[in-house]
């Protein structure tokens, strides 16, 4: 017994069957990565390195280099510096708009290959990488990438984002019938980076954005957990005044806005016919403010301003349905749901497009008002 | 059986004492007889042999002076005739005084002995804030009087057995008769009575002797000098073993729990004890694995550290010439020099050693860049955490098993750390303590016996006696 736990001991000792060290000051331990395109042929990687030497103010250092592969990015990268690069921090990767127009697989597949990289990664579009990561706002975190890191993670926690990382957005490319998204970076000088909108993409291809507040809609139907967000309305007073919601006193042409704070929510799609989709969802809210003040008390003003604000809504998802048709993009996933239907599992990718194009599609929105006047 | 007395005279005796100075003879002539009193000068109570040995002598009637009638009615508790020279020898040696009848050529033997013995003090190695302080000493009747005292069961048993060639020890074996396993207690007796070394210093020696594996870190039966919990574990169907001339008593089968069980535990209300248990056991974790984990994760997993914290990490490792490995080892050492420094020294002097170690070494270290100030911390926390363990012996176990830990963490990392974990849960779990496994009442599993060793319920819960023991009678509380 002991003679073969020897012999194993010294077979794993004498064979160096030992794991290369990383022996932490060694590694220039990177938190966040971005490409840029130069040309048609290169790209620029930036990285941000965490810097441990006390005697120096900052903690992280920059480095950037030029290259046609990530991996040749990476191996110049190498040579700027006396530190190890290792990937095993790293939080977020950074692309510019002309690298997401023309196509994220590629950088994505060598990524999502490469152990060392965690698939929960954060995936980001901006205008311009570089100058992003060598941004000096961050807030009061350490160095940038800490900072982007809390920003989205905070963002997909909280709010608006829709799941923004590797893995999800590998399995939305990958699976037929959805298209991935990406938040947006904004940049501007003296500010610290923040989030602008969603890019849009058909396949790994950004075709536009959309708001932060719009991805409501969308994460209405993919997502049964998520955090919907506040939703603010304009209605004209007219309008509530006409369907009897309440008696507006002060002068004609003013508008009430409405904030919801949604509690509960159930979205279904719903695939009437051939060309017939419905996208039937139901939340209930509480009414967190209105603008300027008014109290809607009796059970009947509060069924009609239901009925008004699931109308308001319906119209303003419309427009953002026709718009995503004719962008060809479906990040909500009808062509999924279509193709998980027995009748059309046989249809190829370009089939499910041109059916999506083709498709009638129909936002169905009710809500319900649980709480009148709740105060947070 | 009848067995022939030994009956020396004074020359006899002297030539086998090798002309001992203290031995002494008192030859008395009252009418006819003349009589020897042969005793060592140092070891008896000279009190005792005026008033009660030689005075009563003096006044007693002439035809009373003889064996028949001295053996019967001399006022002294023992008295005794030995059937064998060596015992006979022994005795003498222990204090008692031979009286002979020159006439007769017979005599017997009056115990009239004086030890040295301390008094009854605290506890010293296991204190507590509450409950009793009293401690064990080193005299063998007195703690079998405060068992006693504290314990009045007609059940309760103290065997008595002579161990050691050269210098004969009494070595009592202490359980209650109707709640002690019988296989257990035999198999004690059997270990008892293998052991013939020419001598045994301590009952902490005995206890190494008696143990199921001589080679292991971990220690098997529980040593401890206080009456209470010697009281509380018998109880609970344990067996006891007291040796002369030892403060500490040895108490088996022992678990791994109850190396962190303290008798404070019963004495505080549940909830604290069962807080400060799990504490211990935590510390124990943490004893043995924080710095292996250190090194593991310098070495080779950056990427498990939150990236707040790897910052600071890396900012006090960066100037550190070594590896984590030598670092950690280096660090550990120091520690190891400055408690051992500490336990040797006079009190006074090992406070001052305390803080020349703690803060000026320990600061000078982190100055002068040879360690990072993380691992400091790191250390003495481990280092705190073997002291949580209630009794000494297994928190020096912890300390020496800490090493293996980290030397296999700097070579393999966290593999290296699962590794020393298999290896410590294999090891633990074929250990026995007189062949009742070591790691009960986990494995096996005793579910009933959680409230016992991991945690502590209030007391209306401890109906029967813990499993593990197998105790014959294992019903605590009857309910009516």
């Amino acid at each position: 017994m002991k003679l073969r736990f020897f012999i194993l001991v010294s077979t794993l000792i004498c064979t160096s069957c030992v794991p290369p060290s990383k022996i932490i000051e060694m590694q220039g331990i990177s938190t966040i990565l971005g490409f840029d395109l130069l040309d048609d042929e290169t790209y620029k990687g930036t990285i941000s390195l965490l810097q441990f030497d006390r005697s120096q103010g900052k903690t992280s250092t920059t480095i950037s280099a030029e290259g046609s592969t990530s991996k040749e990015i990476r191996q110049r990268l190498e040579q700027q510096t006396s530190h190890d690069i290792s990937s095993g921090q790293l939080r977020t990767i950074l692309f510019d708009k002309q690298i997401a127009e023309e196509g994220l697989f590629s950088f994505l597949d060598t990524m999502l290959r490469d152990t060392r990289i965690n698939p929960f990664i954060f995936l980001a579009i901006t205008d311009k990488s570089e100058e992003t990561i060598n941004s000096k706002e961050y807030e009061e975190f350490p160095e940038m990438g800490s900072y982007m890191y809390q920003l989205l993670d905070k963002h997909e926690k909280k709010e608006m984002l829709i799941n923004s990382n590797l893995h999800d957005f590998i399995s939305a490319l990958y699976e037929s019938g959805i298209d991935p998204t990406l938040p947006i970076i904004k940049n501007i000088k003296g500010e610290a980076p923040f989030i602008e909108g969603v890019a849009l993409f058909k396949d790994d291809k950004m075709v536009d954005s959309i708001s932060l507040i719009k991805t409501f809609y969308i994460k209405l139907f993919t997502n049964n957990n998520a955090f919907l967000g506040d939703l603010t309305l304009t209605i004209p007073s007219d309008k509530l005044e006409k369907t009897g919601v309440l008696i507006s006193e002060n002068a004609e042409n003013e508008k009430y806005k409405i904030t919801l704070h949604p509690i509960n929510y159930q979205g279904e799609i719903e695939v009437v016919n051939n060309e017939i989709v419905n996208l039937n969802a139901s939340i209930s809210v509480s009414i967190i403010e209105i603008q300027p003040s008014a109290s809607i008390i009796d059970k009947e003003s509060t069924r009609k301003l239901e009925r008004l604000i699931g109308e308001e809504l319906n119209n303003e998802f419309e427009k953002i349905l026709e718009e995503l048709k004719i962008l060809e993009t479906d990040p909500i996933g009808i062509g999924r749901k279509i193709k998980s239907l027995r009748k059309y599992t046989h249809l190829s990718n370009e089939e499910l497009s041109e059916k999506y194009s083709a498709l009638k599609i129909m936002p169905n929105i009710t809500v319900e008002i649980k709480r009148p006047g709740a105060v947070n | 059986m009848k067995s022939k007395n030994v009956f020396l005279d004074y020359q006899e005796i002297r030539t086998i004492l090798n002309d001992s100075p203290d031995l002494m003879c008192r030859k008395m002539e009252l009418g006819r007889q003349t009589i020897q009193i042969v005793f060592m000068k140092n070891l008896i109570n000279q009190e005792v042999l005026n008033e009660y040995v030689i005075k009563y002598m003096q006044t007693i009637p002439e035809k009373h002076l003889n064996y028949t009638y001295l053996v019967n009615n001399i006022p002294i508790e023992e008295i005794k005739t030995e059937n064998e020279k060596n015992e006979f020898i022994s005795s003498l040696l222990k204090g008692f005084s031979y009286i002979y009848f020159l006439n007769e050529k017979k005599g017997f033997m009056v115990n009239c002995n004086n030890t040295l013995e301390r008094s009854i003090e605290k506890a010293e190695t296991e204190s507590l804030v509450y409950g009793p302080k009293i401690s064990f000493t080193e005299s063998l009747s007195s703690n079998i009087k405060i068992i006693r005292q504290n314990l009045n069961d007609y059940n309760l048993c103290t065997d008595s057995l002579t161990i050691g060639e050269r210098v004969k020890k009494e070595v009592r074996i202490v359980y209650i008769k109707d709640i002690a396993n019988d296989e257990t207690l035999n198999n004690l007796k059997e270990r008892l009575e293998k052991i013939k070394p020419d001598n045994i210093n301590d009952s902490s020696v005995l206890a190494q002797c008696l143990e199921d594996d001589h080679y292991t870190f971990f220690p098997q039966l529980l040593l401890t000098e206080l009456p209470d919990r010697f009281i509380y574990s018998i109880l609970n169907g344990r067996i006891g073993v007291f040796m002369d001339g030892s403060p500490v008593a040895i108490i088996g089968p022992a678990n791994f729990f109850s190396f962190f069980e303290s008798t404070e535990d019963i004495y505080l209300r549940w909830s604290l004890s069962t807080f400060i248990r799990f504490t211990r056991i935590f510390a124990m974790i943490v004893s043995l694995f924080l710095t292996a984990f250190y090194v593991a994760t310098m070495t080779y997993h950056f990427e498990l550290i939150p990236s707040k914290l790897l910052i600071i990490i890396g900012q006090s490792r960066s100037q550190v010439p070594f590896p984590p490995l030598l670092e950690a080892l280096l660090l550990e050492l120091l520690i190891e020099l400055l408690r051992e420094a500490g336990a040797r020294l006079p009190s006074k002097v090992g406070q001052t050693m305390g803080i020349v170690g703690g803060i000026v070494v320990g600061q000078a270290t982190v100055e002068a860049g040879l360690t990072s100030n993380i691992l400091i911390i790191i250390v003495a926390f481990s280092a705190l955490g073997a002291f949580l363990a209630p009794i000494y012996e297994m928190g020096t176990a912890i300390r020496i098993a800490r090493f293996p830990c980290i030397i296999l963490a700097g070579l393999w990392g966290l593999n290296g750390i699962m590794i020393s974990v298999c290896i410590l849960m294999v090891h633990l779990l074929k250990l026995t303590s007189l062949n009742k496994p070591y790691l009960a009442p986990l494995y096996p599993f005793r579910k009933e016996d959680f409230k016992y060793f991991l945690f502590r319920l209030p007391h209306h819960f401890y109906t029967k006696r813990p499993v593990v023991n197998r105790p014959k009678d294992t019903i605590r509380i009857r309910e009516r």
